[in-house]
């Protein structure tokens, strides 16, 4: 996948007779994903990652920019021919409870995405991918298949989200947050289960998360987002072993591991919040809060650098 | 050392739900000394925000069983009525950040006049008295002190969770219960609040007892910690000890189960479900998911064990 | 999403909790096995033509009260009295003449309302009939003579002017003055000589002489003296009982009262959700038209196209449903489906490329019916009485009998002037007993499916 100075901006009436004004959430994005690669798209809330995801996924429509999938240009198409990228993409999302419609059963949640996109006339056909389906996600079939989702936990209702994500076997899975809503003790199954499942089948996988901390276990890259922009991309080992962007440094400087010692010393971090995507600030976007700071970071936005493999946003290095 | 600040023994927090009774906290005993930090941590239903809403005495409407004792600075506070309650302990001795708080200010009230609000509720203040004081509890928390005179929609989250602490210490309280303080903020913000209370807690020698789910989290001001599981503390220990060696398997699991960013370690995952409270397993109630398991765990309940000043509830020490 | 938790059974046995919910449901039961009964027993066509005919009911009293009113009131109204049997025949002074002599007790404490002898003769030739009458106290009065024709007779003794006349003579005479009452021919021929209007009671007798050699197959008589009560709901001005109309009533209240409810909610969803769901221009347009329906009043619309058109129950049914899909409750439905509209699984289903109608009809709609089946049920009640407000005002089913067709005829009647309250009670009580259960079931469903409602 490819994409190219993607943007996606929301528009927002401000009162009774004020103009147009646009939440600018993804504001000129680019970068590739190879086939079979995961990458982890880091950032806060706000930083513009959801909507990144859901626009790849055509959920929205790109303002600007393009998507190229498997080269072909897929950001105007229009509804009806994107059926078949439908297929080819999946969506794994952040609430596991309000992710299927409840008064489906299990069996017929999994058949759905199989009977809209035509998969196969024969029942036995579409049973037959449903149980393999649900033991992918290493849930009984004979168990599961005609339970409904009020009687799964989190933890496993989120199995079925996966398991019905793959179904269709796609060849890019974007995933929300997909564990951001469940109990700390079951996130590991889950992240787990998914970098099984992305390895075995080959899956391109967009994995998009505020907690740093998990992408050591899922990605070979981070890419990290910050007020529309991505500020930094590399693999996962290196960004977290040396971080360039200013921001990721104080991202990486403000996570707490579990450590006694956290309390006898304060964290070095930059005041302030991420800016609001209505007006951001001239310039890098990041400078208002940033310990770097120089004149020019003030005036003009800083392009993409490519410091050996490492892509950074920053002045710093330009 | 002088007597603690609070003490609490034999805690039950019993309440009445369409399926049964819900035995939310079940035998809660601690200690917190003057100027230390407790942390109680657990996952989503393990009866930390109800052991929280006991000792502000927030209790449900349906309550079945509210005993035990709690001594707040000497006082004994269950047996104390609700009248007296109110006009003694609550704002005085011991007040209160909510989950979710910043949500739940006052839109229609400038930000100043908020945090004045419990100083002429509970100490009687003169507005103009109260307003005074409330000036300088906002420069403390790290807000603008013009801010005062803003309404909450203008306040970024950060700010807004900030407001919510400096109307929880502005009646200088000894003890402040601070639940998920930071739960929809962003991880700077995060650091920076965290930051923002570590000095307080230096300047003022405020007791806290903070309650989160995020085991990083909790090490940022914790002296001692509670890790409660199934209505019960299973382990409370100093903070020193408990982060680098828990005893518990629950504490282990949980303190396993986590990813850590700076340290490379192996994530191993917690097989089942935290148990329902209205109808526990028998025995030690973490014994259907313990890797340790014994007989004697599946017919007993394990009596609280002190093991060199850590107190840890299972047979494995006993 | 509570009501989730509860599946179809486990919200009838929630809903069993409530007391007034069952007690609804027995109420609506019972008006069920009454429809059944109805359609079955007394098809639509035999219905109506019962209805309309008359003749059918000869034999009953009019406007009867009904037969239970005696257990409450002090006064015992009497029952019809139907006298009839084989004549003898007696030679008289050489000449053969049939008898008929009818023994009768009467221990009432009121008077008949009419009094009619049916005679049914097979002889070719016209013949004399004298009737008299025999009271328990010896009195002897002659009630006339009447002239029998071939074929079906009847003498409505009641009508008899000259009869009347001489009856008030009569009674005159035996009182001693002018009583302080009128005197009808059924009260002087019942009247306990006391100066009250009381009733003798006792055994009666009535003779009536055929002058003719006929046998006793060749005619056939029946004295119906009619009583003030009847059956177990009373009678109309037009003799017909009651219970038909109540009867009959029922299957049509509650099936237009259903369907009407069920149908016209169920096509608001619908327009709701796809309003909601489009958005942009067919959300406009369809608001908007909603907004010009909810300002339309609806009743004076309804009662306009009745007056121009005679129309039968089920156009009406029609009319109406036509006239409320766009109403106010599409506005209300449409904020839920908005809502709908943001769940997670909505957009899972974008995702893997469901289109627009099945997100609408297999995600939406069922997730929607929920808190949607307790306004139905309430809004059945409404319906009902729509009907019979409308039939009350003489503009419905011109043919059917109803509830509010009984309404309508007691109205035109002078009812309750006349002191038929059972006429009016009668159907009433049956809209409110079928308002209440529907309302009760509704209520108790609501709290149910919003938990915000519940009391614990």
């Amino acid at each position: 996948m490819d994409v190219r100075e993607l943007k996606k901006w929301f528009e927002v009436r401000k009162g009774l007779f004020g103009g147009k004004q646009y939440v600018k959430a993804v504001d000129g994005v680019s970068f590739q994903l190879d086939k079979g690669e995961a990458i982890s798209i880091v950032g806060e809330s706000g930083s513009g990652k959801t909507t990144l995801g859901k626009t790849i996924l055509r959920l929205y429509e790109p303002t600007d920019g393009h998507i190229y999938f498997e080269g072909r240009d897929i950001t105007r198409l229009k509804r009806d021919d994107l059926r078949w990228y439908r297929k080819e993409t999946s969506l794994i999302q952040q609430d596991p409870f309000g992710a299927f419609a409840s008064h489906f059963s299990i069996y017929r949640i999994l058949k759905e995405p199989l009977i809209v996109n035509k998969v196969t006339k024969e029942e036995e056909e579409m049973r037959e991918r449903i149980y393999n389906a649900l033991r992918d996600v290493k849930l009984d079939p004979e168990e599961f298949a005609f339970k409904y989702p009020h009687m799964l936990s989190g933890g496993q209702l989120q199995r079925i989200a996966i398991a019905r994500a793959l179904i269709l076997k796609p060849k890019l899975v974007i995933a929300d947050e997909p564990v951001s809503m469940l109990d700390a003790s079951v996130r590991v199954d889950i992240l787990t289960l998914m970098r099984e499942l992305q390895k075995k089948h080959e899956i391109s996988f967009m994995y998009i998360t505020h907690d740093i901390a998990t992408t050591r276990y899922f990605s070979d890259r981070i890419a990290i987002m910050y007020a529309g922009h991505m500020v930094e991309m590399a693999s996962t080992a290196s960004l977290l072993k040396e971080p360039l962007h200013p921001y990721t440094k104080a991202l990486l400087n403000a996570i707490p591991d579990p450590d006694p010692e956290n309390r006898r010393r304060y964290r070095d971090v930059p005041p302030g919040e991420p800016p609001s995507l209505i007006d951001p600030p001239k310039g890098c976007r990041f400078h208002p809060r940033c310990p770097y700071v120089r004149d020019i970071c003030r005036e003009k936005e800083p392009p993409s650098i490519d410091v050996n493999g490492h892509i950074v946003k920053c002045w710093l290095y330009g | 050392m002088s007597l603690p600040i609070l003490s609490v023994r034999g805690l039950k927090l019993y309440y009445r739900s369409r399926k049964g009774i819900v035995r939310a906290v079940d035998d809660v005993g601690f200690d917190l000394n003057r100027g230390e930090t407790l942390a109680i941590v657990g996952e989503s239903g393990c009866g930390k925000s109800s052991t929280a809403r006991c000792l502000i005495r927030l209790l449900p409407r349906n309550v079945e069983k509210f005993s035990g004792n709690i001594t707040i600075d000497g006082i004994e506070v269950v047996s104390l009525r609700d009248e007296d309650f109110n006009s003694k302990i609550r704002w005085k001795k011991i007040s209160m950040v909510f989950q979710g708080a910043l949500n739940a200010l006052n839109p229609v009230l400038k930000v100043g006049d908020q945090v004045a609000e419990p100083l002429i509720l509970h100490k009687k203040m003169s507005k103009r008295e109260a307003l005074e004081i409330a000036k300088k509890m906002i420069k403390a928390v790290g807000i603008p002190e013009n801010f005062v005179n803003r309404y909450p929609f203008e306040l970024s989250g950060g700010m807004r969770q900030r407001v919510v602490i400096a109307m929880s210490l502005v009646t200088d309280p000894e003890i402040i219960i601070l639940d998920e303080p930071t739960s929809a903020l962003d991880v700077i913000t995060q650091a920076n609040i965290m930051n923002m209370l570590k000095r307080l807690k230096a300047e003022k020698k405020f007791s806290y007892i903070l309650i989160t789910h995020d085991i990083g989290l909790s090490s940022e001001l914790a002296d001692k910690v509670a890790t409660m599981y199934a209505g019960q503390i299973v382990e409370l220990s100093r903070a020193d000890e408990f982060y680098k060696e828990p005893l518990h398997p629950y504490a282990k699991s949980l303190m396993a189960s986590v990813p850590t960013l700076r340290e490379d370690k192996e994530l191993r995952s917690l097989p089942g479900e935290p148990p329902s409270l209205i109808d526990p397993p028998k025995g030690c109630r973490f014994h259907p998911r313990c890797p340790y398991v014994r007989d004697i765990c599946r017919e007993k309940e394990p009596p609280s064990i002190d093991v060199n000043g850590h107190i840890v509830k299972c047979w494995l020490y006993g | 999403m509570s009501s989730t938790e509860f599946g179809l059974k486990g919200t009838v046995r929630e809903l069993l909790r409530y007391k007034g919910a069952v007690l609804g449901l027995t109420i609506i039961i019972i008006l069920v096995f009454i429809s059944i009964y109805a359609v079955v027993a007394i098809p639509y066509d035999k219905a109506v033509e019962q209805w309309r005919e008359s003749e059918y009911w000869i034999k009953n009293p009019k406007n009867a009260a009904p037969e239970w009113i005696n257990y409450i009131s002090d006064k015992k109204l009497p029952k019809s009295i139907y006298l009839s049997g084989e004549g003898k025949v007696v030679k008289d002074e050489g000449r053969s003449k049939l008898v008929f002599e009818y023994n009768f007790g009467y221990y009432y404490d009121d008077f008949p309302s009419e009094i009619i002898l049916f005679v049914n003769s097979n002889v070719t030739k016209s013949f004399y009939l004298k009737t008299s009458f025999l009271r328990p106290d010896g009195d002897l009065i002659f009630l006339g003579k009447y002239k029998i024709k071939k074929g079906e007779n009847r003498i409505y003794v009641t009508n008899k002017l000259d009869l009347e006349a001489s009856l008030e003579k009569h009674v005159e005479e035996r009182l001693g003055a002018k009583p302080n009452f009128s005197i009808t021919i059924e009260k002087a021929l019942f009247l306990a000589y006391t100066g009250k209007q009381e009733v003798l009671k006792g055994d009666y007798e009535i003779k009536l002489e055929a002058l003719t050699n006929a046998t006793s197959k060749d005619v056939n008589c029946e004295v119906v003296i009619y009583g003030k009560v009847h059956g177990l709901t009373g009678t109309d001005h037009l003799r017909r009982p009651l219970s038909i109309a109540l009867i009959w009533g029922t299957p049509v209240a509650l099936s237009f009262g259903i369907t009407a409810a069920t149908l016209i909610v169920l096509m608001q969803l619908i327009i709701a959700t796809i309003s909601a769901w489009f958005g942009g221009r067919v959300d406009m347009v369809l608001q908007r038209v909603t907004e010009v329906y909810m300002v339309l009043p609806f009743l004076p619309t309804l009662i306009m196209i009745s007056l121009f058109y005679r129309i039968s129950i089920w156009t009406l049914l029609l009319v109406v449903i036509a006239l409320s899909i766009f109403g106010a409750n599409v506005k209300t439905m449409r904020a839920l489906a908005m809502q709908i509209k943001t769940y997670p699984y909505i957009e899972a289903a974008q995702a893997y490329g469901a289109s627009s109608l099945r997100i609408v009809f297999l995600y939406m709609i069922p997730k929607m019916l929920p808190p949607v089946i307790p306004s139905i049920i309430l809004s059945v009640p409404d319906f009902v009485f729509l009907e019979a407000v409308l039939s009350f005002f003489g503009l419905g089913d011109p043919l059917l009998p109803t509830w509010g067709k009984l309404l309508h005829d007691a109205l035109e009647n002078g009812a309750l002037y006349k002191g038929l309250y059972y006429w009016v009670l009668e159907p009433s009580a049956l809209l409110v007993l079928t308002a209440f259960s529907f309302a009760q079931i509704g209520l108790a469903l609501d709290k149910i499916v919003n938990p915000r409602l519940r009391e614990i």
